[in-house]
This record gives structure tokens, sequence and C-alpha cells, in this order.
């Protein structure tokens, strides 16, 4: 039982890093209806441009505490939103008119490009980097089980994060906005919402989402490498869509879902893992097509 | 209009692909400039074997401008070397392999370095009757495909059987437990023979773990039942980017017992990592060898990064190479794969020669990581 | 006589093969030459079965390499693993290969309905999530599958090299053929109608469910086949090969060709089939080019390289671009606007 529990507490570690950068692809997505493969690059950048303030910058971990950590944190992870904008006005802007379909042939190319160009620059290359220790870890040990102290605060921050997105999007002007904007984007434009600036501020919120959980990520999985995260990628974007993409607390449950699914099968019958995680989307979405927490879609005729 | 256009367009791309195709073919006398290939993950996830490579083959190049060439009978002969890079998927191992052997026209190809790149362009060179010296593909099935197919390095039943008996007898263990990638050639065979050869010496392996393929990035499930099976060591037969996560996952969960690696830890960024230190693992190459002293010096001067497995095997691939060629005074195919076959060196390693199965009869040393960058040579297990 | 006539291009496809094999046999045209052109084949063969679904139904898929990896499996495990092919006589190993790849394209065909019926109930990018979930699940079956038969982790090696530049061309034009024809037919006409509104066709009475299941038959057979080609050309496959990243693979070339039109597939696999190999003068950046090339492509020509046009030999008699959209609510909206704005115009 001890075992379970334990295993349950992996799982919920896992679940969380996968949940927040699902709530960055279903932000994306409900927006504009792009899946947008190059998040995972966010991530990956936003782990190399901390990386590289603390190492270089700073001159390593040891020197920097807590607050200029997390100032790096912020401002590394400002600077990928930046680039997340521009990304958006550069690749994806131009083909807002075509099928969705050719937005995601685009991200396709955008990724391919990031990853090797940070493979192929010679300061980046391709040696895999241990990313700098930023937050001490310890393990607390409740009762049987024990926690990683790091991870306590990735799940409190995913849930955090969660909340403030939520208050932002229901209360807020530019809430509203993005909200109109994922409903009906021409109506919205002929209310007066400004498209173009809602659907840039909702990449930089993604692309900074996606490289603060970068940093978490490289803090529980050290090993910074230009494809260090595309596998993370697919993982999270499933569980955005097993929760309900759109949905923002769908993408939180359904990173959980997905995390405990897979370290529990792994201790059943660890070869078969990362094929089950996919068959637990598709029997998902074959019951529930708009996934757990999404809505279903009706069609007028 | 715009279909002739198109229909151009696909017929110019073909031919923009036979272009530049140079003559010779295979003589029998040494011409001016011999191509050698050279094939391995210049990208991807192993792009870091790439590097180590690259450094290799200029240190072989500034060996040979400072010689002014290869001296082969009584001329020197300027030595062209020409990369290839695999991306670790198998279709462009034969890609890259068709093209030094049809457009490069190379007389010999070096690597690639991974099993699965080599299993699929083999088969090519083979065909072909090109000599290629695989420099880091442990697997068995990679010089069984045919004559002309060699290896610099050892094969992964020797190598688990060191590891096995450097466990059982010098360390005294009696238990071990295994976490090896499912999806990877490598890993599963190294896997394969360290259990067959600890409990055939009568070591009992108490778990043994597997998952499923390079995307696992999380080995907390595997580790618990590893930990509460209790062993006395742990062998960790995997590529080098899921190590550092793996051992700092084991740190973590607080178990304590002897790491076992191979000799894809070669490397000197592993070594620099606190939670490698203390690992053991077995490698064909160690900076401490007496004979590897010099090619260690040049090497950092050269490049300034340490040399690792992958590169003292090019290294010596390279060698091998020139030394067959030196010997039968030749690039024809046939001669060269004689040549090779017979090969009775001394290299950086070690002595090396050629088996049956054209695979190098080569001492297996062990190497601890002692400190930060401290990669301590401990001891030798000769191949008889 | 009259049928070359009418058909012009049967004698220049003959043409073609001839003058490339006789370039190849005096050494214009080397083998790497001849390798690349075949594994454009293959792809085209695949970019085709792509089309099928996504360009004529309207159904995204991400699961091409999973159909694919049925047929290279299935076929190689025949002729190494349980029958020795290699031992027999070469008329027998032509017959044996023909029937290794119909069975594998069989069996291709049977995974894909089976995938097809429930996932048919999705829309748009959901159904492109199944389908890669499949393609992953497939290729997760492949490892887990004894060593002794299908190679597992070591992948199935000495796979015989019955493949060769004949059967790939051969194939292909085969592939081509079949995709025509499947458009001209009523079988075509009525998918063309699904891709375009889907709730339309069903209310003229079109059977959505049994053609949405035909066309995912059709494109795993297709698949099927140009999978076995691929394992009896490159003689060794490993799991690893077929995964998501082949699959998105197939669909950018699709893409870049131009989506809804045969030759637009064909084009864009040839194409991006050969790019990367002519780049390799580039090193290091190879892939940094091939990836802002490919962004180029799609940003300055988004109907894509060929534009949805069709080559005048195909004699097509359907078909042709439209932008689809896989939300048929977006479109629905539009159209929404567009009568209001009449509407508005005709009231002043």
């Amino acid at each position: 039982m001890a075992n379970f529990l334990q295993l349950l507490v992996y799982g919920f570690q896992l679940g969380s890093i996968y949940a927040l950068l699902a709530i960055g692809y279903s932000m994306v997505f409900g927006i504009i209806k792009m899946i947008n493969m190059a998040h995972c690059d966010f991530l990956m950048m936003g782990c190399y441009i901390v990386y590289f303030l603390v190492t270089v910058v700073f001159g390593g971990a040891e020197l920097i505490g807590p607050a200029v950590a997390l100032l790096i944190i912020l401002l590394g992870s400002s600077a990928i939103g930046m680039v997340g904008v521009g990304i958006e006005r550069v690749a994806y802007r131009p083909l807002r008119k075509r099928p969705t379909i050719m937005c995601m042939i685009s991200a396709i190319g955008v990724s391919i490009f990031t990853q090797n160009l940070f493979r192929a620059l010679p300061f980046i290359g391709p040696t895999p980097r241990y990313f700098p220790v930023l937050i001490e870890d310890f393990t607390v040990n409740v009762g049987p089980v024990g926690i990683s102290f790091t991870r306590i605060i990735t799940i409190i921050l995913a849930i955090i994060i969660m909340l403030i997105l939520w208050y932002v999007i229901e209360n807020t002007k530019i809430g509203m906005q993005m909200r109109a904007v994922s409903n009906d984007k021409d109506a919205a434009s002929l209310m007066g919402v400004n498209i173009n600036r809602v659907i840039s501020a909702t990449f930089f919120i993604g692309a900074f989402l996606a490289a603060v959980s970068g940093t978490f990520y490289a803090t529980a999985y050290p090993v910074v490498q230009p494809t260090m995260a595309v596998a993370l990628g697919n993982k999270a974007f499933i569980a955005a869509v097993v929760g309900g993409i759109g949905d923002i607390r769908g993408a939180v449950l359904g990173g959980f879902v997905i995390g405990i699914t897979e370290i529990l099968i792994t201790s059943v019958w660890s070869a078969i893992a990362y094929g089950f995680c996919f068959l637990v989307l598709i029997i998902i979405l074959l019951f529930k097509p708009e996934g757990l927490l999404g809505k279903p879609m009706t069609e007028k005729v | 209009m715009k279909k002739v256009f198109a229909l151009v367009l696909a017929l110019v791309m073909i031919v923009a692909l036979a272009a530049c195709g140079s003559g010779s073919s295979g003589s029998s006398s040494v011409p001016d400039t011999i191509k050698v290939g050279v094939m391995g993950t210049m990208t991807g996830e192993q792009a870091e074997d790439g590097k180590n490579i690259q450094g290799a083959i200029a240190l072989i190049q500034q060996e040979l401008d400072a010689a002014g060439g290869l001296q082969v009978g009584d001329k020197k002969v300027k030595v062209e070397f020409i990369f290839g890079d695999t991306e670790a998927k198998p279709e462009q191992a034969v890609n890259v392999m068709q093209k030094f052997l049809n457009q490069d026209k190379v007389i010999a190809v070096i690597g690639p370095n991974n099993s699965s790149d080599c299993l699929s362009s083999y088969e090519v060179s083979q065909a072909a009757g090109v000599p290629a010296i695989a420099s880091t593909a442990t697997n068995v099935r990679v010089t069984a495909i045919g004559d002309y197919c060699f290896r610099a390095c050892f094969i992964d039943p020797f190598q688990g059987l060191c590891m096995a008996n450097y466990a059982l007898n010098e360390c005294g263990y009696k238990t071990a437990a295994v976490l090896s990638n499912q999806g990877d050639a490598y890993s599963t065979g190294l896997m394969e023979s360290f259990v067959q050869a600890f409990e055939a010496g009568g070591g009992k392996i108490v778990a043994n773990e597997v998952f499923a393929g390079t995307d696992v990035k999380d080995y907390n499930a595997q580790l618990t039942k590893i930990k509460n099976a209790n062993p006395d060591c742990i062998f960790i037969p995997n590529q080098n980017n899921m190590v550092i996560n793996m051992c700092k996952q084991i740190l973590d969960m607080g178990i304590t017992c002897q790491l076992f690696g191979c000799d894809s830890w070669d490397y000197d960024f592993l070594a620099k990592e606190e939670v490698t230190q203390g690992a053991i693992y077995t490698s064909g190459y160690a900076k401490d060898i007496t004979t590897a002293k010099d090619f260690y010096d040049s090497f950092v001067a050269l490049n300034g990064f340490e040399p690792g497995f992958p590169s003292a095997m090019t290294y010596e691939a390279t060698k091998i190479l020139f030394n067959a060629i030196q010997n039968c005074q030749s690039v024809d195919g046939a001669a060269l794969r004689d040549a090779i076959a017979a090969t009775d060196m001394d290299l950086p390693c070690g002595h090396l020669s050629f088996d049956a199965d054209r695979n190098p009869v080569k001492d297996c040393a062990i190497i601890q990581i002692t400190g930060i960058g401290e990669r301590t040579y401990l001891t030798s297990v000769s191949a008889s | 006589m009259s049928l070359i006539k009418r058909n012009i291009e049967y004698p220049i496809f003959v043409l073609i093969f001839l003058v490339f094999t006789l370039l190849n046999r005096f050494g214009v045209l080397n083998d790497y030459v001849m390798q690349v052109v075949q594994l454009a084949c293959i792809y085209i063969i695949m970019t085709e079965s792509l089309n099928i679904l996504n360009g004529m139904t309207g159904l995204s898929s991400l699961g091409q390499a999973g159909f694919m990896s049925v047929g290279a499996y299935v076929s190689a495990m025949i002729t190494t693993t349980f029958i020795n092919v290699n031992a027999m006589n070469p008329v027998m190993q032509v017959v044996m290969f023909i029937v290794v790849t119909l069975i594998g394209a069989i069996v291709a065909c049977v995974v894909g309905v089976l995938i097809g019926m429930p996932a048919m109930r999705l829309r748009g990018d959901y159904l492109a999530i199944v389908t890669l979930g499949f393609c992953e699940v497939i290729r997760t079956i492949w490892r887990v599958v004894p060593a002794r038969i299908a190679g597992a982790a070591f992948g199935l090696t000495g796979i015989p090299k019955l493949a060769n530049f004949f059967w790939c061309y051969l194939f292909m034009l085969l592939a081509i053929y079949a995709c025509r024809n499947f458009m001209d037919s009523s079988y075509g006409r009525a998918c063309l109608a699904i891709r375009d509104n889907e709730i339309a066709a069903d209310t003229m009475g079109i059977n959505c469910f049994k053609h949405k299941t035909i066309a995912f038959a059709t494109s795993a057979f297709i698949a099927g086949i140009a999978g076995s080609l691929y394992a009896h050309l490159l003689v060794y496959i490993h799991p690893d090969v077929f995964s998501y990243a082949k699959s998105s693979d197939f669909l950018v070339y699709l893409y870049a060709g131009g989506v809804g039109s045969i030759s637009g597939a064909m084009l864009g696999a040839l194409a991006l089939t050969v790019l990367p190999e002519i780049l390799r003068f580039l090193g290091n950046w190879r892939l940094v080019i091939y990836g802002m090339l490919l962004l180029i492509i799609i940003l300055f020509r988004p109907t894509g390289m060929f534009g949805g046009r069709e080559f005048a030999f195909l004699k097509l008699k359907t078909g042709g671009i439209k932008t689809f959209h896989f939300s048929t609510f977006t479109h629905w909206v539009k159209g929404l606007f567009r009568r209001k704005e009449k509407e508005a115009a005709t009231a002043k």
C-alpha cells in the first residue's frame, strides 16, 4: 500500500510538469484553434536562457540567492515570451486566413529550425549541459512516502498559475477579449477588439509559461539539450487534449491524469508505458470526444 | 505552363543530385589523393558523439599535415576526409553510405558509431565491396553482415562479461539490478550479456527493469522496484544523455549502492557531474593506459576537451585503415579487406588483432569516476 | 494503337523508366541517385495515401507511419523469419515479393479499418491526435513482440533485397492511378462531398460512415504497399523508424506540394525527399536551412508548390483545389456573415 501511495506521489510530480506545459498548448488552441507544435521549443529555449544567465553572467548558481534566481527566471521567461510573439508574427500571422493545419505545418518548420539552430551554434552546441541547481532540493517524508520539495513547489505553482489565469480570463478586460476572440474571431474584431494584440498577448503568456515550466522541468531532470523537450511536448499535448483542449482547468487535470497513468503502468509493465498513455487518450476521446472537461462542439446546419 | 515548369523542376532536382560525380573506379595502385568517408551522428540526441568523432579526425589531420601526408611505399599520399551525418536514422545512414560510395568514391568508410545505422548501411558497403570499420558499434550482428565489415571496438558480450566478472570477483557482489532501454539495440544487447554472465558466475539478478525508449525521462517507478529489491549494485547500460537523469534520480531516492556503466559513459562532461561520482564503467579507452598518454595530450591540446571512447575508437579505426593501406600498398577493396583482417598492431588502447569474425581482440579497461572530471583507470581485462 | 494515341503518357512512362535505367547502367546516374529516387517513389506512394484521407476526405491523419510499419513488418517477417526467401530461385523470389507485399497491404488495410471505425466520430484536430496515438501504439506493439519474430529493439535484419527501381516505379504509377480512379469514381466524389461539408453530404443521402471507412481502407492499403517496398529496399527496419516524426514528414510533403491534388502530393514528396540530400554540402547547418526553406514554402505559397492543379495526363474530371475547413462551424459563421452583408446591402 505504501508503495502504491509512493507511486501516486511520483505520478503527481510528473503530472505537474505536464500540466504546466499543457496550459500553454490549451491557451493557444483556445484562442486561434491551432496546435502549436513548436511550443516545446519555447521550453527548451527557456532552459538555455536561464542556464546561460546563471552560468555566464552570474558565474554559477552558488553565488546567487533565491531572490536573484527568481528574477533571472522571470527575466529569461519574459525574453522567451517576446520570442514567442516574434515567432507568431513571422510564422503564424500570415496564415491566419488559411485552414489551421497550415499553421501546424508552419509550426513543424519552426520546430525543426530552432532545434537545429541551437544544435549548430557552436557556443550552445550539442553537448548536454547540466542545469544549475537553483533550488536546494530535499525530501519531505509524510508517513511512508517521500515527496521532493521542488516537486511540491511545481505542483503548487501549476495550481497557482491555473488560478491566476482563470481569474485573468474571467474577470479582466484582456481576458474578456480573449474569450471573445476564441468564441468568434470575426465577430470580435467587428466589436472593436484588436485581434493582433490579443493573439500576441496569448502567445506571450504561453511562451512565458513554457519557459517557467522549463526551469522547473530542468530542476527535476537536469539535462539540457536541444532535443530535450520533444517527448515532453507530445505528452503535454496529449494531456491538454485529454483534459479538454481550450480549457485551462482541463489542461491541469489532463496533466495529472496522464502523469499518474504513466507512472502506474510503468510499475506494472514498463515496456508498454509510453504506448499505453496513447491508448488511454484514445479510449477517453472515444467515450468523450471533447476531452474530460471540454464542451461539446455543436454544429449548426 | 505551370505544369511544364513543375516537371522541369522535378527533373532538374534529380540531375542536381547526379552532379559532381567524379571519375575513377578502384585502381590497384594508390592515387595521390585518397578519400575516406567518416559517418556518425552529427545531429540529434547523440550529437555529442559527432563532436568527439570530428575531434579525433582533426587530430589525425594534424598528424598527417605534420608528416606531409600518409607514407605509402615511397610516396606521400594526401588523405581527404568526408563527413556524413546519419542523424541516428538507419535510412539516412544508407543514403550517406550510397553518397560516399557513388558520389564521393571513397575507398573505405569509418563509422557509423551507432549499431542500428551500421546494420542498415553495411549491407550497401558489403555489396559494393568497400571495407568499413565501425567505431563504437558494439552489437554482434554488425560484423556478421559480411567480410568487408570490421569494427574497432569490443563487442557487447565481451563487455557485459567483463563488467559482470568485475562485479562478482573484484567487488564481491552477489546481487545486481539492471535498468536498460527497451527500445535501443545497444542497451538491450548489453543487458542480456550482463545478465547471462552474472548468473553464470553465481550471482543473482534481483531486478531487471526496462523503460520504453529515449522519450522516457522519469524512472522513479522502476527505481522504486529496484530499491525494494535491495541489490548490491546497479548496472546502467544507457546512452550518455540519459545517464545524468538516472543517476540524479537514483541519488534522490536514497539508493547508495555501487553503479556500473558501460562504454557509453566515457565522455568528459559526464565525469564532471556530481551525480555520477563513484561509478565504475567499462571502456575500450582510458587515458591512464601508458600507451594512450600521447593520444590524450595531443587531443586535449588540439581540441580543448578530453577524449572519450568514440574519439579513441575513431582514431584507432583510422589508424587501422592507414596501416592496412601501407601494408598492401593498394586501394582495391579486396586487398584492403585482407590487409585489415591481417592487422596486428599496437594502438593507444593496447595491442589489436582481428579474430575470425572480424572483431578485435583487445583489452577492456575498467574506469572509475573518482572526482569532478577525473576518470581513474583501475585495471584491464584481457580478451583471452 | 488507338489506346496509345489516346493515352500518350503510357509510352512516356516507359520511356522515363528506360532513361533512368540506362543512365544508371552507363554510370551517368550513380547508385546514390537511384537510392534517393527509389526512396522518393516510396514516399510519393505514402503521400498519395495521405492525400486520400486528408486531401480528398478531409480527415486529418497523423498515423500513416503506423500503416506503413504494419505493411513493412508483416511482409518482412514472412520473408525473413518464417520463410527463407534467399534460398529460392529468382522467379520464385519475384512471386514471393508480390505475394508478401499484397499480404502486408491487406493486413494494413484491416488495421486501417479497425482504427478508422471508432475514430470517425471525431472531428478535425481530435482525429489527428487519435491517429497519432494509434501510430505510437502500433510502434509499442512492434517493440514488445519477441525479438526472435520481429526483432524488437534490435530491428529486423537480413531482409532480402527484393525491391528495385522497377518495383518502386511500377507501384508508384499504380498508386497514382489508383488514387486518380478513386477520385473520379462515385466513392471519390462522395469523399469530396464529405470533405466540403459533411452535414450537407449526409443530408444528400451519402453514407458517411461507409465512405470514410472506404477511405481509411484504401489509404491503409496503399500505405502497406509502400511499407513493404521500404522494408525490402532498406533491408533493415526498426520500430523507431516509424514514429510520429515520419507521419508529420508526410503531412509536410503533402501540404508543401499542394493538398487535395494528386500531382501536388507527388511533387511535394519528390522535392522534399531530394532537398535534404542536395543540402548535404551545408554540413552542420543542413537541417537549419531545411527548416527555413520549409517555412518559406509554406508562408509564401500556402496553396502548395503546385497550387492544387493537376497534371493533364491524369485526366481528372473532378477535384482541384478547394481550401477546406476542419471545423464546419467556422465555415458556417463565414457564410452567415456573407449573407448578413448581402442583406444589409440590399436593405439600403
